[in-house]
């Protein structure tokens, strides 16, 4: 069939030395960047443009690419290890991949991570391959109430990812939302909450916020215990995953897989989406849904496939339609420009060794990241046992410099702090941060899309409901609702019952 | 023996003192310049096209000099952040302000308190490019020339609706509305794909996109060039007529990107430095990839002029921003 | 009597405190209406949404069980803070390398006494490795030095 035969095209144009060694560079580059806290893909990639002009094309998208989804691997390596997502995505990660570490699992977490995601690589690839136009013309029917009714069925089951108490989930999803309206309204260019300070008329940034809210509020903790001035050693166990664990993760990876390829298209918040989407769908049909949060390991598999498996899909909407679906995809546009190559459908079939070529390298890529971070997991778990006084200001100067690159402003250091007083204060009240940072990752991209149905329908709110996909969500956010919202009333009657009693 | 050769060493040795403590007092000769990496700030972030042509210049000037030129993506407020770091910075002749006037001039309107002054604080050394915009409908709607979609647009004015995503095009599109006397709702999108996704289904009535984005999705078939605003048909898309051509005249709109430096940097630097570029913007390899950017060379022969380019643009954006109703936040 | 639950009540009034202050500085934002929602929209709702979530916590945490908020020991948090402060403020007037001898300095002061020798080493180690990572092999354009 036509596709083994690009794809033979495309292994053999991959698998030459130069290329091989590209995919290998952006690939470890990639990795490290993960795992430094705030530096994160888009910064590197954008520093090695100049370097991509005199390459050859295709091995100058491999290695960018590799640089893009190797963060993804890195990403996941601290969020398991010390609280600190990589990107936006890996915060799903951190809920119980360090728990996980905790617990003394934490090559386990490691290695599921890297096996998961490689999985997750292989057949995000062959996504790609096989239904690249396909997905792209499904995105058409993707318009702004979709996109709205989507959102809120997130919203709706981020109160999922919590294991404590429902009317703080609900608490903190309201403040994520809250926080989530700081900066400029796309709709009426009003800027919103930033009292001057111009460094938020876009948005609060999401490095500060996550480093300070997981990373340094995670070591303000841990000082907290008396054993801090011995230094906190996490019980190391065995390195690889229990046959157990196993058999509960390769399910989840395939769910995950499945759920991140799909969503990994969607044009903004598709990656987030597709990495807790999965948890959400582990814990509920998990018939040990308690163990969330305490560090199940279908938490980890699940959402770092989808993670990978989305990071190879959000290729599609750059190279069929030419259109980014991420602020890294939108620098890929410019090294295929400078190459004066045009992203869009034209790129299949008048650069189809390009394509191709790219393809095939995404999967020697996956292959080289599972060989290269698999060893490496004895290294990072050997790490933990560093005296804890060593490590943390390690961490805390890590983290400072990596926030302070992102825009080369100290007051984003200013702002982690205060975040990392938040973080400290939720903690201590049992305040869940999860159901907060996907709010504030998903509240914007909902309210702005709401707003713009409304203004397109001419301010007919039943757009939401006449329209196939989103009636469907609709209907599904308000199932969820009840399903989340009936046990909770029905032991709070029984309670009522048991104190009448 | 051992004498004569103390003596020389001393001799080179205050020789050595004395080179050094003179170049360490005497600011870099424009002869001489740049001796070292020189920082090219821009407001543009990583990757999009703005970006690619600062890139495009930075390479060249690498040429000349010999020098690095490298490029500092600076984006957020609109180009404010990219501005107060210029502004900010040492004015050595080390930090080189690449930009699109629309931030630059666009936040003395947009900003409640701008904070700053661009025809003092900045010293403007070169126009260098000018953008085409077209105007553009979904691939499968209705109207085929501009002369269709004004009189539909006509038939419906009042319940028009326009996609936008960054002020640019917003102003280009207030534009074109004041031009032909409509008026229309303007629907705000975060980036120009979901802009483009939305024309392309029929929820919006047109876009005004930048010419390379624009070409791009039309030749997907996604959209339908109908216009494009600049004073002569572009060289990259000779089909397309001209706004003036289909009937508005009034309506032409090029925004322009700058060279500037911090103020008090040196009289000589700036205008070696606009030298280079304008040689740069001339040549063959510029036009080529400027017109696979949608955007045309605009020069002007000294520094002066372009500072009064500048005040045209500033006039400009004065103007668009009372009429579109854009409130300085 | 029942004990209230000091965790809860806290977590309820800090809500209900965001929600007035959403509302107290979203003000100036025009609401607009459901057809078409402005700028203030959804500040006012979720403000609402915040001092009302805030208030049911409360209420439910006067009649709960006692739940104690784990140990709060703020003498290492201010040299947590205050190291990571100090990074924020020195960077750009005194270059990296100082930025982060301090911060690792007044960071290390939260485990307790420290161990100079250690302190030292750790210092000089984490100064080079992060210059040499930062500013040569990515090409950040981080200051090193003092100005």
């Amino acid at each position: 069939m036509d596709l083994i035969a690009n794809l033979a095209t495309g292994f053999s144009a991959a698998l030459t030395f130069t290329n091989l060694g590209l995919c290998l560079i952006g690939v470890v580059l990639g990795t490290a960047i993960g795992v430094l806290p705030g530096i994160g893909p888009i910064a590197t990639i954008a520093m090695l443009l100049p370097l991509t002009y005199g390459a050859p094309p295709l091995g100058a998208l491999i290695m960018l690419a590799g640089i893009y989804y190797g963060a993804q691997y890195g990403g996941s390596t601290t969020a398991i290890l010390v609280n600190m997502p990589g990107e936006t995505a890996s915060v799903v990660t951190c809920i119980d991949g360090y728990k996980m570490a905790q617990n003394g699992r934490a090559g386990a977490a490691l290695s599921i991570a890297a096996i998961g995601s490689f999985v997750a690589g292989c057949v995000g690839t062959l996504v790609v391959a096989a239904f690249a136009p396909a997905l792209a013309a499904l995105s058409f029917h993707f318009l702004s109430p979709e996109y709205f009714s989507l959102m809120l069925f997130g919203l709706v089951a981020s109160v999922v990812l919590a294991h404590g108490s429902i009317m703080k989930a609900v608490a903190m999803v309201f403040l994520g939302l809250l926080f989530g309206l700081v900066g400029t309204d796309v709709q009426s260019g009003v800027v919103r909450y930033a009292f001057g300070v111009t460094q938020l008329y876009d948005g609060i940034d999401f490095v500060p916020l996550s480093i300070g809210l997981f990373g340094i509020a995670e070591i303000m903790r841990n000082l907290d215990s008396p054993t801090a001035r011995e230094g906190i050693r996490h019980r190391v166990g065995t390195l690889w995953p229990t046959r157990e664990e196993i058999s509960r993760s390769w399910p989840a990876v395939l769910r995950g897989t499945g759920l991140g390829s799909i969503l990994g298209i969607l044009p903004g918040g598709g990656s987030v989406l597709g990495s807790f989407g999965s948890y959400v769908l582990e814990k509920r049909i998990s018939k040990h849904p308690e163990a969330f949060g305490n560090g199940a390991v279908e938490g980890v598999a699940g959402p770092e496939a989808a993670n990978n498996a989305g990071a190879q899909t959000s290729f599609i909407p750059l190279l069929t339609l030419g259109v980014p679906s991420n602020p890294v995809m939108a620098i890929m546009v410019g090294a295929l420009m400078i190459q004066g190559i045009a992203p869009g459908t034209a790129v299949i079939n008048d650069h189809p060794t390009l394509f191709w070529g790219l393809v095939a390298s995404m999967w020697i890529g996956n292959l080289m990241l599972v060989i290269a971070n698999l060893p490496l997991v004895g290294v990072w778990v050997k790490l933990l046992q560093v005296p804890y006084r060593i490590l943390f200001p390690i961490i805390i100067v890590l983290c400072c410099i990596g926030i302070y690159v992102t825009q080369m402003s100290s007051t984003m250091i200013v702002f982690a702090v205060g975040f990392a007083v938040l973080g400290y204060l939720f903690s201590k009240l049992d305040c869940e941060v999860a159901p907060f940072i996907l709010a504030f990752v998903l509240g914007p991209l909902m309210e702005e899309n709401l707003r713009r149905s409304m203004v397109l329908s001419d301010g007919d709110p039943t757009v939401f409901l006449s329209r196939p996909i989103s009636l469907a969500l609709i209907l599904a956010s308000v199932g969820l609702f009840v399903l989340i919202a009936l046990p909770h009333v029905r032991s709070t009657r029984q309670q009522a019952f048991q104190d009448e009693d | 023996m051992l004498g004569r050769s103390i003596a020389t060493f001393i001799a080179g040795l205050g020789t050595t003192a004395v080179i050094l403590a003179t170049s360490l007092t005497i600011p870099a000769q424009a002869q001489d310049y740049p001796t070292r990496p020189v920082r090219v700030i821009t407001g543009y972030p990583a990757g999009g096209g703005g970006d690619m042509l600062i890139r495009h210049y930075a390479t060249g000037l690498e040429t000349e000099t010999g020098q690095r030129y490298i490029v500092e993506n600076r984006p957020g407020a609109n180009g404010k952040i990219a501005t107060d770091a210029v502004i900010a910075a040492s004015p050595d002749g080390y930090t080189l302000f690449i930009f699109g006037s629309a931030g630059v001039a666009g936040n003395l309107f947009l900003l409640k308190e701008p904070g700053y002054d661009p025809t003092t604080d900045l010293i403007t050394a070169a126009t260098l490019t000018a953008s085409g915009f077209f105007l553009t409908v979904g691939a499968d709607s209705p109207f085929e020339n501009m002369k269709a979609l004004m009189d539909g647009l006509k038939s419906k004015s009042g319940t028009i609706k326009y996609g936008a995503s960054t002020n640019v095009s917003i102003a280009a599109s207030e534009e074109f509305l004041r031009a032909a006397d409509l008026k229309a709702t303007r629907v705000a999108y975060k980036t120009m794909g979901d802009a483009v996704r939305d024309v392309a289904a029929g929820q919006t009535d047109f876009l005004i996109a930048d010419a390379a984005f624009a070409m791009a999705q039309a030749k997907e078939g996604r959209l339908r060039i109908l216009a494009a605003t600049t004073p002569e048909r572009m060289p990259s898309a000779p089909e397309v007529p001209i706004m003036i051509e289909e009937g508005l005249a009034d309506f032409i709109f090029t925004p322009r990107v700058f060279a500037w430096f911090p103020k008090d940097t040196p009289a000589d630097i700036v205008e070696k430095t606009a030298a280079q570029l304008r040689e740069i913007a001339a040549s063959e390899e510029t036009a080529k990839f400027l017109e696979l950017n949608g955007a045309v060379p605009s020069l002007t022969a000294s520094s002066v002029e372009a500072a009064d380019v500048l005040k045209q643009d500033i006039e400009m954006w004065k103007r668009v921003t009372a009429a579109a109703g854009l409130e300085a936040q | 009597m029942e004990v209230g639950n000091p965790k809860d009540f806290i977590a309820g009034t800090v809500f209900a405190g965001f929600g007035i202050a959403a509302i107290i500085f979203g003000h100036g934002y025009s609401v607009g209406s459901a057809e078409n929602m402005g700028p203030g929209y959804f500040p006012l709702l979720i403000g609402i949404g915040l001092i009302l979530m805030g208030v049911i916590i409360v209420a439910k945490s006067v009649r709960a069980r006692r739940e104690a908020i784990a140990a709060i020991r703020l003498q290492p948090q201010f040299f947590i803070l205050g190291a990571i402060l100090f990074f924020g403020l020195s960077i750009e007037r005194f270059g990296l390398v100082a930025a982060i001898i301090g911060a690792t300095v007044i960071g290390s002061l939260a485990a307790g006494k420290p161990r100079w020798a250690e302190l030292l080493i750790l210092c000089l180690a984490l100064a080079t490795s992060s210059v040499v990572l930062f500013v040569y092999l990515i090409g950040q354009p981080i200051p090193v030095w003092p100005r």
